[in-house]
C-alpha cells in the first residue's frame, strides 16, 4: 500500500527551492581558474554563476493545506466535512529549513532533501501530526512538461515514507485522521510531492518557487517506499526536450489498482501544462484496457479494441484538490482479465469512432525499478563504501519471480548540459571538462547478476573500489551512472533518468595534524560554490577566520546527513576529508584554548568573495591539461 | 540614561517568594531578547565587504545580548519558573517601547538600517550605563523611573534575600549550559544565590561596564563604549584624564548600507511578490527560532544547538531579503521583520 491507495490525503500548494546554482557548473568547482564574477548574477549571455548564486539550499513547503481525502472505502471527501479539510500541511517549526541537494554536480537529475520535517496543522495551530520525510530523491524528472524554458518547464515526483510520526489528536474529531492514524501503526506513512511551475527569473514574483501537489497514505513493508510497482505507463517518443513523452506530450507515470478493485492513476507528474501551469486540454480522452497486448502507441484503433473504463479528468481541478489521481472502479470483467493486458489512456474519439493510443503500460507490462537511485561510496570508510538496495520486477504490476539483472556502466562521458559558453568571449570557465564514468569498473554489484526471488525482489550490493584516484582532478572522486534491466532480450522501458548515480569519493591519505594547507583547497572549493556563506556569515577560505570560527565550524562539520545544519549543504564531502577538518578544528580549539573572543564568533564576516587560492604556480597544482581522463570544454 | 518605570523594580523589592519573581525575569528575559531584533537588522543591512568592522562590533555585542538571554532564562528555571518564549506578546511591537519601558515613555525602537545617528540615538541609549565614563553630564531621573541596572541590582539583593532555599537542584538538568557555545565561566549553572549574583553580574558588566571602568574585561568594552566608538568613528583609548575616542578609526562608508525600508510588516506586501514571499520566509524562521527556544528552555535543552542552527541560518536568508525591492523598481529594500506568528 502507499500514497496511492486509501486512505489517502490529498493536499497542494508551493514549495520554495532556494537552490544555489554556483555549483551548477561543474567547472566552478576548478579553484585554479575560478573566477571572482562566478558568484555573479547571470547576465545576458554571459553566465557568471547562473541563475541564483546567492541561494542557500533551502527547501521547505508554503500555502500548502489539505484538498480532499478519501477514505477505506474510497468515498471521497472534498471541501468540507471532515475537519482535517481545513488543516495546512507545514514543516518542522523549530529547526532550520530542509536543503534540497544533488548527489553531484554531473547528475543534477535527482535531487534529494534533507531534514525536511512535514507537519499538519489544525487552523487552531495545534500540531496533529508531526513527520521527517525520509531523505529520497526526486523520480521522473522531465523538462518539457511545460512550454517554458529551462528549469521552469520541469516537473519531478518524489516518493518516500514519513517516519518519526508523532500524533496529537487530542480534541480533533476527524473520522479520516482516526482511519489514517490506524494504518500507521508500523510507524510510517507514504508521501508523494510532485513539483513544477518553478521559477528561475530572478526579480520577478515567486522566483525559487514552484506548485506542490501532495499525497499521504499508508504503507506496507512489502512495497517499495520511494516508487508505485503497478501499472507503468511508458511513452514510446521523445519530446522536444528529450523527454521520454508521448505525442501528446504525457509523460510517463504510475498506476495501481487497489484493494476496493480500483484502478488509482497517479497523473500528477504526467500531463501536459498550458499557461500559468495548469492542466493542459487535450481534448476527449478516455481510460481504457487494451484487448490486445500488442497494439503500438499512436496506433488508431476503433472500440472493438479496447474495453472502455472512464473518462479521463484533464481539469486543473483534479490536479490541485484530488492530488492528480484519478480513481477508476473496474468491473469485475475487467479485473479478471487485467494481468494480461495493458490498460491505456486514449486520444479520441473521432468522427469515425476511431481513437489513438496516447500512451500505454509499457510493452509486456515489464517493470523493473530499483528502490534506491543515488549512492555514495567511500573507499576512505569500509563501513561506508557499500551500499545495499533492492531492486524490483513486475509485469502487469504482479512479482516477476526469477528473472536475472544486470547492470551497464555508461561510457565515458562530459557533463555538456551544464557547462554552456558565455559570451563575450574570455567569460567561459577554462577549467577542463570532467569525464565520467572513469576508470571503468570501480563498482562492482553483489551478486553480478542477481535473481528475483519469488516475490519478484533481490537484495543488491553495490561495491566501492578499494581506491579511488582523482579523475575528474578538480572534483571529489568519480561520478557513475549505470542503467539496470532483465538480462535477457526483454529489457522494461524505463525512464530516462532511472539509473543508478554513484559517486564514489577519492581517496584521502589520512594526515594525523592536519594543517591550514591540507585543508584550506577544500574550504575555498566551498566558499567558491557558496557566496550566500561568505556575504551572510564568514569566509571560511581565509585562516584567521576560519580559526576564529572553529567551534562553529566543528560544529556544522560533525552534523549528520540528515541534518538541516549539515554543513557542507552538498553533501559532496568524504568522510576522510569531512574527518580531516574537524580534526584541523579540533587542534585550533585545543591550541586557542577557551578564547574570550569566542563571543564574537558569530560577529565574524568576511569581505572577501571568492577568488582562487591556489594558483599555478602553487606545487599542489598539477597541469590539469596532461591528466589522463580530461577533456576540453566546448570552449577551450 | 537608561530608565524603567519604579513599578518593576517595586516589583521586586516587595517579592516575598521565588513565585513573585517569574514575572520580573520574564521580563528580563523579554528585555534581552528585545535589543537583538534592532541589532540583527543593522548589521544585516551592511553590504558584505563593506563596513566590516562596524558590523563585527555589533554581531559581538548582539550574541552577547542571547547570551544575557540565557542567563536570566536559567535563573527563572533555577527557582522553579518556565520561561516563556513563543508566546504572544513576547516580541516587541516594533517600533515601540521596549518591555518594561525602557528608556522612558517616549523612548522608541524600531527595525532600521544601520545608521550613525540610530547608534547614538537608539543603541547607546539602550546601553547607557548608570554613570557613562567619559563622565558626561548626568541626567536627571524622573522619580518614577529607575535605571536597568536598579533592575538588575533588585533582583540580586531579593535574590541574596530570599536565599538559596529558592532554588530548585531539580532544575540543573533544565538548565541550558551545554553546547559550549558560550564560555563556562560566563554561562553556567545557576544553583543558588551566589551563582545567580555572579551571573546578573555579568549581565549589567556587559552591557553597561562597570562605574570606574568602561571594560567589561581587560580587552573588551562593554556595549554602550562599542556603540560610542561606532557613532564615534574612533576607537576608544585612555587618555590622561580619562577615556576618549581618539583611537583607530573606524570607518563608515554609507555606499554600503542597504536602503531598507524601516519597519516593514509582512501586511504591507502583496502576497505573491518577492518582497512577501522572502519576509514570510523570515519570519516562519524567526518563530522556528522562537519555538526552538521555547522548547530548548523548558526542558530540552540539547534543542539549542537547533536554535544556533536557525541564528545562523537566519542571516543567511537576510542576505537576499536586504537585497529585494519592496516593489519592482524601488530605491527601497525589504527589511527584516520580527512579527509573532504561529507557526
Amino acid at each position: 500500500m502507499s500514497y496511492l491507495q486509501p486512505p489517502r490525503l490529498a493536499f497542494s500548494g508551493y514549495f520554495q527551492a532556494d537552490v544555489s546554482t554556483v555549483n551548477n557548473d561543474p567547472r566552478h568547482f576548478d579553484n585554479i581558474s575560478f573566477e571572482p564574477y562566478f558568484q555573479d548574477l547571470r547576465e545576458g549571455q554571459q553566465q557568471n554563476g547562473w541563475w541564483n548564486p546567492v541561494g542557500t539550499g533551502i527547501f521547505r513547503f508554503r500555502d500548502a493545506a489539505v484538498r480532499s481525502v478519501v477514505d477505506p472505502s474510497g468515498n471521497l471527501q472534498i471541501g468540507q466535512g471532515d475537519p482535517v479539510l481545513s488543516m495546512f500541511v507545514g514543516n518542522a517549526f523549530d529547526r532550520a529549513s530542509a536543503k534540497i541537494v544533488d548527489v553531484d554536480p554531473d547528475w543534477q537529475l535527482a535531487s534529494n532533501l534533507y531534514g525536511l520535517g512535514i507537519t499538519l496543522v489544525a487552523p487552531n495551530g495545534q500540531v496533529v501530526l508531526r513527520s521527517e520525510y525520509e531523505a529520497n530523491p526526486f523520480r521522473d524528472l522531465w523538462f518539457g512538461r511545460s512550454a517554458a524554458p529551462g528549469d521552469s518547464g520541469a516537473s519531478a515526483m518524489f516518493q518516500s515514507v514519513l517516519t518519526q510520526l508523532e500524533w496529537n489528536l487530542d480534541g480533533i474529531n476527524s473520522p479520516f485522521l482516526q482511519q489514517l492514524y490506524s494504518f500507521s501503526q508500523s510507524g510510517t506513512l507514504s508521501i508523494r510531492l510532485t513539483t513544477y511551475g518553478f521559477g528561475t527569473k530572478y526579480g520577478e514574483n515567486e522566483f525559487c518557487y514552484g506548485k506542490l501537489i501532495g499525497a499521504i497514505g499508508p504503507v506496507v513493508a512489502q512495497e517499495p517506499r520511494s516508487f508505485i510497482l503497478g501499472r507503468r505507463f511508458m511513452p514510446t517518443t521523445r519530446n522536444r526536450t528529450g523527454d521520454l513523452a508521448s505525442t501528446q506530450n504525457i509523460g510517463c507515470f504510475s498506476a495501481f489498482v487497489d484493494q476496493n478493485r480500483t484502478l488509482q492513476l497517479d497523473l500528477s507528474n504526467a500531463l501536459p501544462l498550458a499557461d500559468k501551469y495548469l492542466i493542459e486540454q487535450l481534448g476527449p480522452m478516455q481510460i481504457v484496457l487494451l484487448k490486445d497486448p500488442l497494439t503500438a502507441q499512436d496506433d488508431l484503433i476503433g472500440p472493438e479494441a479496447y474495453y472502455a473504463l472512464a473518462s479521463l479528468d484533464q481539469t486543473d481541478y483534479q490536479q490541485w484538490n484530488l492530488s492528480g489521481i484519478q480513481s477508476v472502479p473496474l468491473h469485475q470483467s475487467i479485473y479478471d482479465v487485467m494481468n494480461e493486458l495493458p490498460f491505456a489512456l486514449l486520444s479520441g474519439p473521432n468522427q469515425d469512432g476511431k481513437s489513438v493510443v496516447a500512451i500505454r503500460e509499457s510493452l509486456l507490462g515489464l517493470e523493473v525499478r530499483s528502490e534506491d537511485i543515488v549512492f555514495r561510496l567511500d573507499p576512505n570508510d569500509s563501513n561506508a563504501n557499500h551500499a545495499d538496495t533492492t531492486i524490483y520486477a513486475a509485469r502487469y504490476g504482479q512479482p516477476m519471480a526469477g528473472q536475472q539483472l544486470n547492470f551497464w556502466v555508461a561510457a565515458p562521458a562530459t557533463d555538456t548540459d551544464n557547462t554552456p559558453v558565455s559570451q563575450p568571449p574570455g567569460t567561459t570557465p577554462r577549467a577542463l571538462l570532467p569525464v565520467n564514468n572513469v576508470p571503468a569498473f570501480a563498482v562492482q554489484f553483489q551478486p553480478a547478476l542477481p535473481v528475483t526471488d519469488a516475490a519478484g525482489r533481490v537484495a543488491v550490493r553495490l561495491q566501492g573500489p578499494e581506491v579511488m584516484d582523482h579523475p575528474r582532478e578538480y572534483i571529489d572522486g568519480q561520478l557513475y551512472t549505470i542503467s539496470y534491466n532483465f538480462s535477457g532480450s526483454d529489457p522494461a522501458l524505463q525512464q530516462n533518468f532511472d539509473k543508478l548515480a554513484v559517486l564514489v569519493f577519492s581517496t584521502v591519505p589520512v594526515v594525523d595534524n592536519p594543517t591550514w594547507n591540507d585543508v584550506q583547497p577544500i574550504l575555498q572549493q566551498y566558499a567558491n560554490l557558496y557566496p550566500v556563506m561568505s556575504q551572510g556569515l564568514f569566509d571560511f577560505s581565509q585562516k584567521d577566520q576560519a580559526d576564529a570560527n572553529a567551534f562553529i565550524m566543528r560544529f556544522v562539520l560533525d552534523k549528520g546527513i540528515n541534518d538541516p545544519d549539515q554543513m557542507p549543504v552538498t553533501r559532496d564531502m568524504s568522510s576522510a576529508k569531512r574527518a580531516m577538518l574537524i580534526r584541523y578544528f579540533d587542534q585550533v580549539l585545543e591550541s586557542q584554548g577557551r578564547p574570550s573572543s569566542l563571543l564574537h564568533m558569530f560577529g565574524k564576516r568576511c569581505p572577501t568573495r571568492g577568488g582562487a587560492a591556489l594558483r599555478p604556480q602553487d606545487d599542489r597544482a598539477a597541469p590539469v591539461g596532461t591528466l589522463p581522463g580530461k577533456s576540453r570544454g566546448p570552449n577551450p | 540614561m537608561i530608565r524603567l518605570h519604579r513599578n518593576y523594580v517595586r516589583a521586586v523589592r516587595q517579592a516575598r517568594a521565588a513565585q513573585d519573581l517569574f514575572g520580573p525575569l520574564q521580563n528580563a528575559i523579554e528585555l534581552e531578547h528585545s535589543t537583538i531584533p534592532p541589532y540583527f537588522t543593522a548589521t544585516a543591512s551592511l553590504v558584505a565587504g563593506k563596513n566590516e568592522a562596524i558590523a563585527g562590533l555589533i554581531r559581538a555585542i548582539t550574541m552577547q545580548e542571547m547570551l544575557h538571554m540565557c542567563i536570566a532564562s536559567n535563573i527563572l528555571i533555577a527557582i522553579g519558573g518556565q520561561p516563556q518564549i513563543n508566546r504572544p506578546g513576547f516580541v516587541p511591537e516594533y517600533p515601540g517601547p521596549l518591555p518594561m519601558h525602557i528608556g522612558g515613555p517616549d523612548f522608541t525602537v524600531g527595525i532600521e538600517a544601520f545608521s550613525r545617528d540610530l547608534v547614538k540615538q537608539v543603541f547607546m541609549q539602550i546601553e547607557e550605563p548608570e554613570q557613562p565614563i567619559p563622565v558626561h553630564e548626568k541626567a536627571e531621573i524622573e522619580p518614577e523611573y529607575e535605571t536597568i541596572g536598579a533592575f538588575y541590582r533588585a533582583l540580586q539583593a531579593k535574590i541574596v534575600e530570599l536565599g538559596d532555599g529558592i532554588f530548585e537542584p531539580s532544575s540543573l538538568p533544565n538548565q541550558v549550559v551545554q553546547g559550549n557555545w558560550f564560555p563556562p565561566d560566563q554561562l553556567f549553572a545557576i544553583t543558588g544565590a551566589d551563582s545567580a549574583v555572579r551571573a546578573i553580574d555579568i549581565i549589567v558588566l556587559q552591557g553597561e561596564g562597570s562605574s570606574s571602568s568602561p571594560y567589561e574585561s581587560p580587552d573588551v568594552l562593554a556595549h554602550f563604549y562599542r556603540f560610542g566608538e561606532i557613532h564615534a568613528g574612533r576607537a576608544l583609548v585612555k587618555t590622561a584624564d580619562g577615556y576618549a575616542y581618539a583611537g583607530a578609526p573606524i570607518p563608515f562608508d554609507d555606499n554600503g548600507v542597504y536602503p531598507l525600508r524601516p519597519n516593514c510588516k509582512l501586511a504591507q506586501f502583496t502576497p505573491g511578490t518577492q518582497a512577501h514571499t522572502r519576509l514570510a520566509q523570515f519570519i516562519y524562521s524567526y518563530n522556528s527560532l522562537l519555538n526552538a527556544l521555547h522548547t530548548c528552555f523548558n526542558g530540552q535543552p540539547g534543542r539549542l544547538d537547533a536554535a544556533i542552527g536557525l541564528m545562523y541560518s537566519l542571516r543567511i536568508e537576510a542576505v537576499a531579503l536586504v537585497q529585494t525591492p519592496v516593489a519592482p523598481g524601488s530605491a527601497q529594500n525589504v527589511g527584516p521583520s520580527f512579527e509573532y506568528m504561529q507557526t
